[in-house]
């Protein structure tokens, strides 16, 4: 019982990312039906950029902000070259786009940083809390806060400010929110700078609990994000969150008592299950009625 | 003040491709005035609306609010200059509660005095709504919806609220209900411009209007003349057998008018 | 030597299939450009260096992978995305059944061709269920699914070490002994893809594929089986793969699981978006310009990955139907 709770907690923590990371993404799948697959690089190359800072000897908290504005910023550039000039076209082009959005990232990262694995450093030692026979870490305590505020923020800037209205009304409906007023061309990139910046915030995570930054973090994050996205319901962005831990748990019960290696096998045999059976997801929106 | 035209196109040409939607048509609608636009499937009403609001590009000819050239303007600077839309099958925002429709319409604004005085206003015209502010849209009935879309486009607090196709999908009751709601926007002070497949409702408020066949104006002028004109007679009002049907007792083609036309004419 | 007159055998099929008395340029060059085409690659062993044999060579193994991806994602429009795995499956099924078991070649590719086709039957039935960019996603899946076995299976696929030693191929008394050899058979299996593939998209079950996808409920209603058609072509663009898989393993004689990684997937699927949905010629063309151009242009090497993406960007803003497709990619989706 001990061994199934730790290996909860552990999968709640690689949760808690991929739902940060889920998010973000599940944010702009909801808003124009796109699947942003530059999502991962764009937060692998900020992660990168972060690291960067860190080593320079740019304190922590600047350093992180720059990298999360980095995050934003990129995420927008990759919207106003990638995705505008196709928001009239179907919605393949733009996942083909998206593609190649994401392999130019790849190729800047690499020409930059290199093919290498880099270690993340934590400013904190690496202390234990137990709890019951359960041993949390200090960093797992971080990112359970870290998701917790950040998902609490993201709530509250989408039920309540007009933004997140102007945000809403798109995902429900983007020719008549333009019609009445939403200006959907400052809106769009501004939901991108979001789920860009909360993707960076996955992505710190991601590397300081593995103690890794590399090129291919991007493309796992971006995987891991969609099936979590799908899990919970594509473009929901609670079904994200929720998705994101569903999934955590999920691969690291099946580390714990099946076999390590197949954390991929995992996370597509759950998501094909679902896409073949609840394609909606299981806690998908009602849907809009659009014409 | 009231000689310049609230709106105005200008000899303005629309094409889709090869095909010519909308050729060479001009419209003015001055403050204060019900103004509808005619016609029957497909001869350009909708691309009007669509050219009014800069969703489509003009191959020719301009469009003026109050004077000044806005055809180059994005949607959302229209709108904040006081243009307000109603769109064709009401389209509400149907997995946001009524209230934040309303919200939405009001622009990019945060809760403050004047916002909760625009909502006490449209909650005024529709009381109803405010019954139901916290009920998801899509959930609201035709007619409910209907009033939604309307007081939406009341919260930009409008000088010309374009209206396309209010009557389409409703029941006949709905459809007196939807032109009452119209006259009642029309009194709380801003000017309307209806676009519309049924003359007969259409014409009963207007002040003046304009028919459409095959993307060119046909016929325009007061409601009264329109009414009068026996060619429109034929085409429209005349074969609208079926728009009799939305009218109970109505037993001529054209039906029995209310007070509110401003020159009715025996025929 | 043998293999050869297999390919010249492909080179009077190809004639014969074009139209009898052309009578405009157009439809001349039709005719001639191909055959031109072919006498140039059987002479090219004598025209050419070892170095761009062997670049042709890479390039003829990739043909029937893109043309295998083309029938799927531009004559079925389904949008697979997860091609190395169907084409590493073949490959593994080579080295496997010939270092392990002294299995002879024509066996062993067959088996190959067949291996993928089987994987590709169970990954078509569920994704005829499965719509448009969620597929995308699903036969990337497909991919890393494939790569967690083959790196964690290390008794039968030797883990990230892979499986090393592959013989050189001997089909009954031929034998493949050098580079030029290798050539040969790389052009026969091309050869003969490129022929299944004209024959398939020519016939009625060709106009099947293109009704099931432009209209499949008009296609269903006509009494198409849209189930049966999009999982056979599934079915037969994996064979496809397998098979070159399998050539590309023995002209390698090395198998690891980083031949076919995502990556390799995104290159054979931009091979048949570049060259043109739907466009057999377009396949061939994709392969040639994706495997070729990088070899030719060597200092680019650095900036492959992103040049491959800025293709992409440009291809689907500027060009969408590739370069000598008829099908635009954007209409493949039914929302």
């Amino acid at each position: 019982m001990t061994a199934f709770l730790q290996q909860v907690v552990n999968g709640l923590a690689s949760g808690s990312i991929y739902a940060l990371i889920a998010v973000g993404y599940s944010m702009v799948y909801g808003v124009l039906e796109l699947i942003n697959f530059a999502h991962g690089d764009i937060f692998m190359l900020a992660t990168f950029l972060t690291l960067t800072l860190i080593l320079l000897g740019v304190p922590w908290p600047l350093a992180i902000l720059l990298g999360i504005l980095a995050g934003a910023i990129l995420a927008m550039i990759v919207e106003r070259f990638a995705y505008r000039p196709l928001r009239n076209a179907d919605r393949i082009a733009p996942t083909i786009t998206a593609v190649g959005a994401a392999l130019i990232i790849q190729n800047v990262a690499l020409a930059t940083w290199g093919p290498q694995t880099q270690p993340f450093p934590l400013p904190f030692g690496s202390g234990l809390i137990q709890l019951g026979g359960v041993y949390i870490t200090v960093l797992q305590l971080i990112i359970f806060g870290m998701a917790g505020i950040c998902a609490l923020a993201l709530y509250l800037l989408v039920q309540l400010t007009p933004w997140g209205r102007a945000m809403r009304a798109i995902r429900d409906d983007p020719t008549t929110a333009e019609l009445v007023g939403v200006p959907v061309n400052r809106i769009v990139p501004a939901v991108y700078a979001v789920g860009g910046g909360l993707g960076v915030i996955g992505g710190i995570l991601f590397a300081a609990y593995y103690n890794a930054v590399y090129i291919g973090m991007g493309f796992t994050g971006t995987m891991n994000a969609f099936v979590a996205a799908v899990l919970g319901g594509i473009g929901s962005l609670k079904g994200a969150f929720i998705g994101g831990l569903l999934l955590g748990v999920m691969q690291a019960l099946a580390i714990g008592y099946i076999a390590s290696g197949f954390e991929n096998t995992v996370a597509f045999v759950i998501m094909i299950v679902i896409l073949v059976l609840k394609p909606r997801g299981l806690f998908a929106l009602p849907t809009a009625s659009r014409v | 003040m009231s000689s310049e035209p609230l709106l105005e196109l200008r000899n303005v040409s629309v094409d889709y491709g090869q095909f010519r939607a909308l050729d060479d048509v001009s419209y003015r609608i001055m403050p204060g005035e019900i103004v509808c636009l005619l016609g029957g499937n497909a001869c350009g009403k909708s691309t009007s609306m669509k050219a009014i609001f800069g969703q489509v590009r003009l191959a020719e000819g301009e469009i003026r609010w109050r004077g000044e050239r806005i055809d180059q303007l994005p949607t959302v600077r229209r709108v904040q200059m006081g243009i307000a839309a109603v769109p064709e099958g009401r389209r509400v925002f149907a997995r946001m509660q009524v209230e934040e429709n309303l919200l939405v319409g009001a622009g990019m604004h945060w809760r403050g005095a004047q916002l909760k005085q625009d909502l006490e206003r449209v909650y005024g015209l529709f009381p109803r709504l405010e019954e139901r502010r916290l009920q998801l849209a899509g959930t609201l009935s035709g007619g409910e919806q209907q009033m939604l879309a309307m007081g939406r486009a009341l919260m930009s607090r409008p000088t010309l609220i374009c209206m396309d196709e209010p009557s389409m999908g409703l029941s006949p009751k709905l459809v007196r209900q939807s032109f009452q709601l119209i006259e009642q926007i029309h009194r709380s002070g801003a000017a309307v411009f209806v676009v519309e497949q049924n003359a007969n409702a259409a014409l009963r408020i207007a002040h003046r209007g304009y028919v459409l066949q095959n993307g060119r104006l046909v016929l325009q002028g007061s409601a009264a003349e329109i009414l009068a004109d026996a060619g429109m007679r034929e085409a429209y009002l005349g074969r609208a057998g079926s728009s009799a049907d939305h009218h109970p007792g109505a037993s001529s083609a054209v039906p029995p008018m209310d007070s509110s036309m401003p020159t009715p004419k025996s025929l | 030597m043998r293999v050869r007159t297999e390919a010249s055998g492909a080179a009077t099929a190809v004639s014969s299939r074009a139209p009898a008395t052309p009578a405009t340029i157009r439809s001349y060059a039709r005719i001639v450009l191909p055959v031109l085409l072919l006498l140039f690659l059987l002479a090219a062993p004598g025209l050419i260096g070892s170095y761009h044999l062997h670049v042709l060579t890479l390039i003829l193994i990739y043909v029937p992978c893109a043309l295998g991806q083309n029938l799927i994602t531009g004559n079925s429009g389904q949008l697979s995305m997860g091609h190395a795995a169907f084409f590493g499956l073949g490959a593994y099924a080579v080295a496997i059944l010939s270092v392990r078991y002294g299995w002879p070649a024509f066996p062993a590719l067959l088996a190959a061709a067949g291996a993928a086709g089987l994987v590709g039957l169970l990954i078509g039935l569920p994704a005829i269920r499965i719509s448009g960019d969620y597929l995308f996603i699903v036969t990337i899946g497909v991919n890393l699914v494939f790569l967690d076995i083959v790196t964690q299976w290390v008794p039968v696929t030797g883990g990230t070490a892979g499986i090393p030693g592959l013989p050189m191929p001997s089909f009954g008394f031929v034998r493949v002994r050098s580079n030029v050899d290798y050539f040969y058979l790389a052009l026969a299996i091309a050869a003969l893809c490129f022929l299944v593939t004209l024959a398939i998209t020519r016939s009625r079950f060709g106009k099947m594929i293109e009704a099931s996808r432009d209209d499949p409920v008009a296609a269903a209603a006509c009494g198409i089986s849209l189930t049966a058609v999009r999982v056979s072509v599934f079915v037969i663009g994996a064979a496809m793969a397998g098979l070159a898989g399998g050539v590309l393993g023995y002209f390698i004689g090395f198998v690891g699981p980083s031949d076919f990684n995502v990556q390799q997937s995104l290159l054979i699927f931009e091979m048949a978006i570049l060259g043109g949905l739907g466009s057999i010629w377009g396949s061939v063309a994709g392969a040639a310009i994706l495997v070729g151009l990088p070899e030719i242009l060597r200092f680019l090497q650095p900036y492959r990955l992103g040049l491959l993406g800025l293709i992409m960007i440009v291809l689907m803003i500027y060009r969408p139907q590739g370069l000598l497709g008829s099908v635009r990619i954007t209409n493949l989706i039914r929302k």
